[in-house]
């Protein structure tokens, strides 16, 4: 799929999203006070606490900005997709996807790419830039260029994590109640890691790699541990998202339709 | 006669999640990794804090129980109207010869007893073996499970009032995240209202949220000195959502539009 045609499904999507311009606007605001308050209640317990495994409230709000902002721009491309999929094998309408002259992926992700995340960019832009404000590190040229691209990497992996959930609706017809789990369980990441028995930290980073989002990033950044394998971090979101395309088109390879 | 058309209400949306067994491992599942995620970092709070601030079976036992809380809560019932606005079933709901709030409230306690069998009891079982949990006293008990039917009930009534604006929003996107915010913080589920700086602690004294987990973990712990006196302000509490409820439905009903249908 061309960048050209994929502009051109924007700018479609953007129109039909307009058309609800109080709506849109009116669930930005509650999104903003939903995200807000998990910035409170860490807030409030640094109040009381000064730190959580030695990370204080700045760079917790650092922690959790990368998390939020990460996860937005991942999912403003394969939330929708992923998780509308168990239904349109449900009603046959994936095939629609199959039989055409385009990349069915590609299709799919710019077919209901979602503009709904606004909100989620607004609020973690805003306290990233504070945090960083109040932060004690020196960053030059180098240190910006690794948070570029520990950004990018951070998408990718929120990407990737939702196509999983879509692949397995490929595989096992449902995932809704997977996608529920996920999204318990994605929270993990917006405190360090350090936090949890050993077994869960080597399973958040094997296993199910969320802490490369956020957690080892900011250990550079925020110069807490000088590890030169932390440099390699970037390179894991890119890896992943590769990886579960790769699971995504064995999954449409073997899908046989639903019998709708 | 009326109580039974209800009572078999009840039966039917306990057994039509009956039908979604399958759901029940992951919901527990679930339940465990936001104890787990809590007691976490209660427990790295307490290794690095130098005076006894966190009385860590407390904070388990806490933790345990607003989680386990917030699934017998009817919050939910918005989401209900919601897809019955949008779907136009909600007039053929609104012809039948019942009170519809009652209806409602009936189906919601279907849920919850589903849930509480199904999902909380067990949850609690895997969760005092992993975490342990700390026995009440024999005089907390009662007033504890008064609160949780305190807590039912409010929730109930936040729920339905959410619902009732989204007669005037014809949608609940916002109302939802908006609700999810204030119960984030005010509920207490994470963090007990006695670690809020007063500012804040004062502010959760002003709202109801404090009851949908907090006051029956506190109760529990024998946390508050006069359980008795806050069940009575939660019942403050239900007398003036009650009130608010039934003149925003005189409204509401008289200006429902129907979409498509």
């Amino acid at each position: 799929m061309s960048v050209k045609l994929f502009i051109h499904f924007l700018k479609i999507i953007m129109r039909s999203r307009m058309e609800y311009r109080a709506d849109f606007l009116l669930g930005m605001v509650g999104q903003i006070l939903g995200y807000a308050a998990n910035y409170v209640i860490v807030w409030l317990l640094l109040n009381r606490f000064t730190s959580i495994e030695g990370w204080a409230w700045p760079e917790m709000a650092f922690l959790i900005s990368i998390n939020v902002l990460t996860y937005a721009i991942g999912a403003s491309f394969t939330y929708s997709p992923m998780l509308n999929l168990e239904q349109l094998m449900i009603k046959g309408d994936l095939d629609k996807y199959l039989i055409k002259p385009i990349h069915p992926f590609a299709y799919l992700i710019a077919s209901y790419f979602n503009f709904g995340y606004i909100a989620h960019i607004l609020i973690s832009a805003v306290l990233l830039i504070w945090s960083l404000g109040n932060l004690n590190v020196h960053w030059g040229v180098f240190e910006f260029t690794y948070f570029l691209f520990t950004l990018l990497s951070g998408s990718m992996l929120q990407a990737g994590g939702l196509i999983l959930i879509g692949s397995w609706s490929l595989y096992f017809m449902k995932s809704q109640f997977m996608g529920d789990l996920y999204f318990k369980i994605k929270d993990v990441i917006n405190y360090p890691i350090s936090a949890y028995a050993g077994v869960i930290q080597v399973v958040l980073t094997w296993m199910m790699p969320l802490a490369f989002i956020n957690y080892y990033p900011a250990l550079y950044l925020l110069q807490k541990e000088e590890n030169t394998s932390l440099l390699l971090v970037p390179m894991v979101g890119p890896l992943f998202l590769f990886l579960t395309i790769v699971v995504w088109h064995r999954g449409i390879r073997q899908y046989q339709g639903a019998g709708s | 006669m009326m109580m039974k058309a209800y009572l078999a209400y009840c039966g039917k949306s306990f057994s039509k999640h009956i039908s979604y067994r399958s759901e029940v491992w992951l919901r527990i599942f679930g339940n465990i990794v936001i104890m787990f995620i809590q007691i976490s970092i209660w427990k790295s709070l307490a290794a690095n804090s130098n005076d006894n601030m966190i009385n860590m079976s407390e904070m388990v036992t806490y933790s345990i129980i607003t989680t386990s809380v917030m699934n017998l809560l009817m919050t939910r019932v918005y989401q209900t109207i919601d897809s019955k606005l949008q779907s136009g079933d909600i007039c053929s709901d609104l012809q039948k010869p019942i009170s519809y709030p009652w209806y409602l409230f009936f189906e919601q306690l279907g849920t919850v007893s589903f849930q509480l069998l199904f999902n909380v009891v067990p949850s609690i079982l895997i969760a005092l073996l992993l975490f342990g949990v700390q026995l009440p006293e024999a005089s907390h008990i009662f007033p504890f499970l008064l609160s949780l039917l305190v807590a039912m009930v409010i929730s109930f009534l936040i729920g339905y009032l959410v619902a009732l604006i989204a007669f005037w929003f014809l949608t609940t996107f916002a109302l939802n995240w908006t609700l999810g915010a204030l119960m984030t913080i005010f509920s207490g589920v994470f963090v007990p209202i006695w670690f809020f700086n007063p500012y804040w602690a004062k502010l959760a004294s002003f709202l109801p949220f404090q009851y949908l987990g907090y006051i029956p973990s506190a109760i529990y712990l024998g946390k508050l000195e006069q359980p008795y006196l806050i069940l009575i302000q939660g019942c403050g509490w239900i007398a003036s959502l009650l009130f608010v409820v039934n003149l925003l439905w005189w409204k509401a009903i008289k200006r429902l539009i129907v979409q498509g249908g």
